[in-house]
């Protein structure tokens, strides 16, 4: 139970961080290719700083749009993943209460020597392990 | 733990992280919703889990009714509590989306409103179950359980029966991109097997208890 918890969690951790790496354009390959650009259209040097600033806006507004869209899906994989984990300690907890039950079924069965208790229950432990 | 259950545990596991790296790796990034697009694979995933559940729910509680046997009302209860489960990923993921593609957390649309009503019938199932009487119990939940999965086919075919509204009719755009449509169908199995090993497990601790009490009580008797 612990390592699906530990193994699962790692997974959302690597999830939440692969959100966080929004891929980006470096400032060189930008001012590279803005270069190209101008001067296969041939426009002034004017003309280029305008181009720079709607593109490096433009990548900025692309960049935080898909900011916005990759914690919309962290979210909803943590939450799924949050759920299933939840139940999971429920179900760990309801078989430990179970356990605990069962020994203190047991001590009083020996206690009272009825061995006929005792092959019921070691029947159960039977079933459980099976 | 019988050989099949460890089976079906390390197909699972391994299928777990092929759906994985098929969702972010393999698919495509649909082009309207993109990266928002991969909630789907879970959100639909869960969804059909959750008929799945609710349908061994109802086909153990007339199995129940029938032949009166406990081992049928244990599994008609374990199947509904994981489909719970699965309700609760499907109305906790959904919003998430809608919040995205629709602007809104929430809406009063035949497809949300149904499976919301589903969830509260199945909530509605446990209170049962728990403020009855042991001999009530069992009769009384599996008639609730028949009565709660017709709700099921509703919540299916809610886009067909009202106005579709926000929520896509039935099999909209799975044509289009064959890697979504793979990767779903991994994601499926997925979910489908953890489902199986999930019942297994809540029904053998159901039916541990069962027994527990059973000789709990003898012990009672005989020793008072």
């Amino acid at each position: 139970m612990r390592i699906v918890i530990i193994v699962s969690f790692l997974i959302v951790v690597g999830l939440v961080f692969l959100a966080i790496q929004v891929p980006t354009l470096d400032q060189k390959k930008i001012d590279t290719a803005i270069k190209e650009a101008v001067s296969k259209s041939q426009v002034t040097t004017e003309d280029e700083d305008t181009v720079r600033q709607a593109v490096t806006l433009s990548i900025e507004k692309l960049e935080s749009a898909q900011q916005k869209r990759l914690k919309y899906l962290v979210s909803a994989y943590l939450v799924i993943w949050l759920v299933f984990m939840l139940y999971l300690v429920r179900l760990g907890k309801q078989q430990q209460a179970l356990d605990q039950r069962l020994a203190q079924l047991e001590q009083e069965t020996s206690d009272s020597g009825e061995e006929t208790m005792i092959d019921s229950h070691e029947s159960i432990d039977r079933t459980q392990s099976e | 733990m019988g050989k099949s259950v460890k089976i079906l545990t390390i197909v699972t596991a391994i299928l777990l992280f092929i759906s994985l790296f098929l969702i972010f790796g393999y698919a495509e990034v649909e082009k309207t919703m993109l990266e928002v697009q991969k909630i789907f694979y879970l959100h639909v995933s869960a969804a059909m889990t959750l008929y799945l559940a609710f349908g061994v729910n109802f086909i153990f509680s007339i199995k129940y009714l029938i032949k009166r046997k406990s081992n049928d009302d244990l599994l008609a209860v374990s199947a509904a509590e994981i489909g719970l489960v699965f309700c609760t990923i499907v109305l906790l993921s959904g919003p998430i989306w809608a919040k995205y593609a629709w602007n809104t957390w929430w809406n009063w649309e035949a497809r949300l409103t149904s499976t919301l009503v589903l969830w509260l019938m199945y909530v509605g199932y446990f209170i049962l179950r728990s403020a009855l009487a042991e001999d009530k119990r069992k009769l009384y939940s599996a008639v609730l359980g028949i009565i709660a999965f017709f709700n099921v086919p509703i919540v299916h075919f809610a886009t067909k029966l009202w106005e579709a509204g926000a929520h896509p009719e039935r099999g909209a755009k799975m044509n289009t991109l064959p890697s979504i449509r793979h990767t779903w169908l991994v994601v499926l199995i997925v979910f489908v097997g953890l489902f199986s090993l999930l019942l297994i497990l809540q029904y053998q601790i159901k039916k541990t208890e069962s027994r527990y009490e059973v000789i709990r009580r003898k012990h009672i008797e005989e020793t008072s």
